[in-house]
């Protein structure tokens, strides 16, 4: 147990899955003052419940939040972050698409609702501290009052790419206890406290898109005019086919569209002719790009913008990650260029920086290449 | 066992079990050996289940005026079940002609009624929504224009229960009475609050609450004038054949324990005085303090509050944590909090309706306990406003 100078108030921020329900009964068991949230996020009238059964945002979750709170005694609440949610992460990812980008909304969702609203709703509470059952570790530096965000032991689970638009305000009171175990580790904790969540299966994909899939979610949303058919066409300007919406494709993709030529399943989406509503597609060579420039940095901790960057950066959440130079510009802006050429890198995915086992920051991919001023050294690419 | 302590203000949600129900209970239990009977049984155990039955009714329509003949108030499970029961019991006696009746409610009903809207709607009637003023009052003056050949029922909440506002009743039963259209009055909040006579009310429907009294969740109850006909939704010989399913004897009990004792005029005098302090006290001592209601005529205990720079679900939370159970808009399922539909038809925006919060005393208190409550608010809404204002520096 520790001592009462070292009890903190904690918000758990809690999903109704087994990481977050550990988080919450591990630190209530050390004897912290624990209150449970979970943040209802899209509406339940949309959210059926056997199309949404025990993921994200339904019911089931809530309740299942509900229970562990009720059996280790910590009161729970239910955050109404419908709208906010809606605003700022439905609404980007629609409109993301709609821009010929690939956006990752739980990137999003992490940076403006799990540490940004429930940030003010912890000071509302009159909370110091949040806990996340991610499986991140966040290094507290006192000597110089800077935190470190870091990978997390268990190396399969790491979710630091999602975490790159952490602040110091917000990591300087942040715990994620589940970084240093692994998720095998978390379940029999999870057994050991009795948790009826224990054996839940961990959450996949987009929790408010259904099996209708994001195509018809975005389809369902927005006027047909705002997302016409057009051509398809290769890198040399040949018309091979008709595409359904340029939202439906995404950099990298082989199946999915139907052309005339001779060998269809050589070509790759590439890029995107945003003003004829032209689809690009071509041999794989196109998807290998060294640059690229990027926007809304975030910087977890204080970095040298003055000095270009080696670091080693991951394009999308299960890439590999490759060595890389970052420089920084005005406006939030950076360019990065890789030591090997990278496989389709896709603007609207977020370019994350490690320095070892340190997530140091990142920034959403705006365009392949280099910027304007540093032409002469600009890559091949199709659009 | 989970016991909190705290302070209870919340009593609209749900009233404290009066002492004298307890005292009406537990001889009950122990009189007949923790036997409770099936009322419909013709065995001596079932007699006295029946008796104690018929007594509950006989006090509860006591309570409901001088006249009132026993057999026309029937229990239900809730006041939503009533209120259910009486909106389709009317409509569907015309729906079944293949006319599509058209029927008048206020914007800030029980969900209860609300949800009958949506049922109409998908039988082939129309409903219009009467409009409240900013004080949250029925704007009964609007009601003969909205009136249609084809408008067979008006049904109205008599007490808001989230502001606390009253119902120009009066002013509706004159015109519905004159039209020769039924009125269907929920009167929940009104019982025990409101002196109440069902006779020179003029109401055809009134739906009753057991719990709003200090009865138990689980029992409800509905007045019918001569003449109204149910259609069941629960078929069965019970209650005369007008609601299906055994007899919640217990809550039947207690329903009239609790309607034996309520003393409308007296209560509102005492907690009237105690509301009226304590709501002088908190705009005192916290600037931007805005009374819902205010202006209009409202029962004795309820006070509905919002106040400026506070938006959100946060406050109930926080008063929670500290020992303070208040209300708020109202949840659905989950426990989230959506914003109050009642406080968006006075005029509020989506954020405000969602900060406000009520209390509502259940009877006198001590005085200290209130202050530490105004102390706690004064402290909790400041940290609030805090925190909304520093948002976006994340």
């Amino acid at each position: 147990m520790i001592s009462e100078v070292e009890r903190k108030k904690i918000l758990v921020a809690m999903s109704g899955g087994v990481d977050s329900s550990v988080t919450a009964a591990l630190l209530k068991s050390q004897g912290h003052e624990v209150i449970g949230v979970h943040m209802q996020l899209w509406d339940q009238g949309s959210a059926n419940l056997e199309r949404f059964g025990g993921r994200c945002c339904s019911l089931i979750d809530s309740n299942d939040a509900r229970r562990v709170c009720d059996k280790i005694d910590i009161p729970y609440y239910v955050i109404n972050a419908q709208d906010v949610f809606k605003d700022q992460v439905v609404d980007y990812f629609v409109h993301e698409y709609l821009q010929n980008r690939t956006p990752n909304p739980c990137v999003q969702c992490n940076n403006q609702i799990k540490f940004n609203y429930l940030f003010q709703k912890a000071d509302e509470l009159g909370c110091d501290w949040i806990a996340t059952g991610h499986y991140a570790q966040v290094v507290q530096d006192e000597m110089a009052q800077i935190a470190h965000l870091h990978k997390a032991v268990d190396q399969h689970k790491d979710q630091t790419y999602f975490l790159f638009g952490l602040t110091q305000k917000a990591l300087r009171r942040t715990l994620m206890p589940l970084g240093g175990m692994t998720k095998m580790m978390a379940r029999k904790l999870a057994e050991g406290y009795d948790l009826a969540v224990a054996q839940k299966p961990d959450s996949q994909e987009i929790c408010f898109i259904g099996q209708e899939g994001y195509k018809a979610f975005i389809d369902q949303r927005v006027a047909p005019l705002l997302r016409p058919v057009g051509l398809i066409r290769t890198t040399e300007g040949a018309i091979v086919g008709q595409h359904e919406g340029l939202h439906r494709y995404t950099i990298g993709q082989r199946k999915g569209f139907q052309i005339q030529v001779k060998n269809p399943d050589q070509y790759f989406v590439v890029g995107f002719d945003s003003v004829q509503h032209a689809l690009i597609v071509g041999p794989e060579k196109y998807l290998l790009n060294t640059e690229l420039m990027a926007s809304q940095v975030n910087w977890i901790r204080p970095v040298d913008q003055l000095h270009s960057i080696r670091c080693k950066a991951r394009i999308r959440s299960r890439h590999e990650e490759a060595s890389c130079r970052v420089t920084c510009f005005e406006a939030n802006r950076i360019h990065v260029e890789f030591d090997e050429p990278q496989r389709a890198i896709t603007p609207g995915q977020a370019i994350v920086f490690y320095e070892g086992d340190e997530t140091f920051g990142g920034a959403f991919i705006d365009k392949i290449g280099a910027p304007a001023e540093m032409h002469s050294k600009s890559s091949s690419r199709g659009a | 066992m989970l016991v909190r302590s705290g302070i209870y203000l919340d009593s609209n949600a749900g009233a404290p079990l009066r002492l004298e129900v307890t005292e009406a209970l537990l001889p009950f239990l122990k009189g007949n050996g923790g036997i409770i009977a099936n009322p419909s049984s013709i065995h001596s155990h079932g007699r006295i289940a029946k008796r104690a039955m018929a007594e509950a009714r006989e006090q509860i329509v006591r309570s409901l005026g001088e006249r009132i003949d026993p057999e026309q108030f029937l229990f239900t499970s809730s006041g939503t079940e009533a209120n259910q029961l009486s909106v389709r019991s009317v409509l569907e006696s015309h729906l079944i002609l293949h006319k599509k009746p058209h029927w008048i409610t206020t914007a800030v009903e029980h969900d209860s009624n609300r949800q009958m809207v949506s049922w109409l709607e998908q039988h082939g009637g129309s409903v219009t929504l009467l409009p409240v003023s900013p004080e949250g009052i029925p704007q009964v003056e609007n009601l003969a224009s909205l009136m249609r050949p084809e408008t067979a029922l008006v049904s109205v909440l008599w007490v808001n229960n989230e502001t606390g506002v009253i119902t120009p009743i009066q002013k509706f039963s004159e015109l519905t009475q004159l039209k020769g259209i039924p009125l269907h009055v929920d009167a929940a909040q009104a019982w025990g609050k409101l002196p109440i006579d069902l006779e020179t009310l003029g109401a055809q429907w009134v739906t009753f609450s057991g719990h709003k009294i200090g009865g138990i969740a689980g029992t409800g109850g509905l007045w019918l004038a001569p003449g109204q006909v149910t259609s069941a939704v629960l078929l069965g010989k019970q209650e005369k054949g007008r609601r299906g399913g055994t007899e919640n004897l217990l809550g039947i009990i207690a329903c009239g324990a609790a309607a034996r004792s309520l003393e409308p005029l007296s209560w509102s005098v005492r907690v009237a005085r105690l509301r009226d302090r304590l709501e002088k006290v908190i705009c005192e001592r916290i600037p931007g303090t805005e009374v819902n209601g205010q202006g209009a005529d409202r029962i004795a205990n309820t006070l509905n509050l919002n106040f400026e720079g506070v938006e959100g679900d946060g406050l109930v939370m926080a008063l929670d944590l500290a020992g303070y159970s208040v209300s708020s808009g109202s949840a659905c399922s989950s426990g989230v909090l959506e914003p109050s539909h009642v406080l968006l038809a006075m005029g509020r925006t989506r954020m405000q309706s969602m900060a406000a919060i009520r209390v509502s005393l259940t009877d006198e208190l001590a005085w200290e306990l209130l202050e530490g409550f105004v102390i706690t608010l004064e402290k909790v809404v400041s940290r609030v406003r805090g925190s909304n204002r520093s948002r976006s520096d994340f």
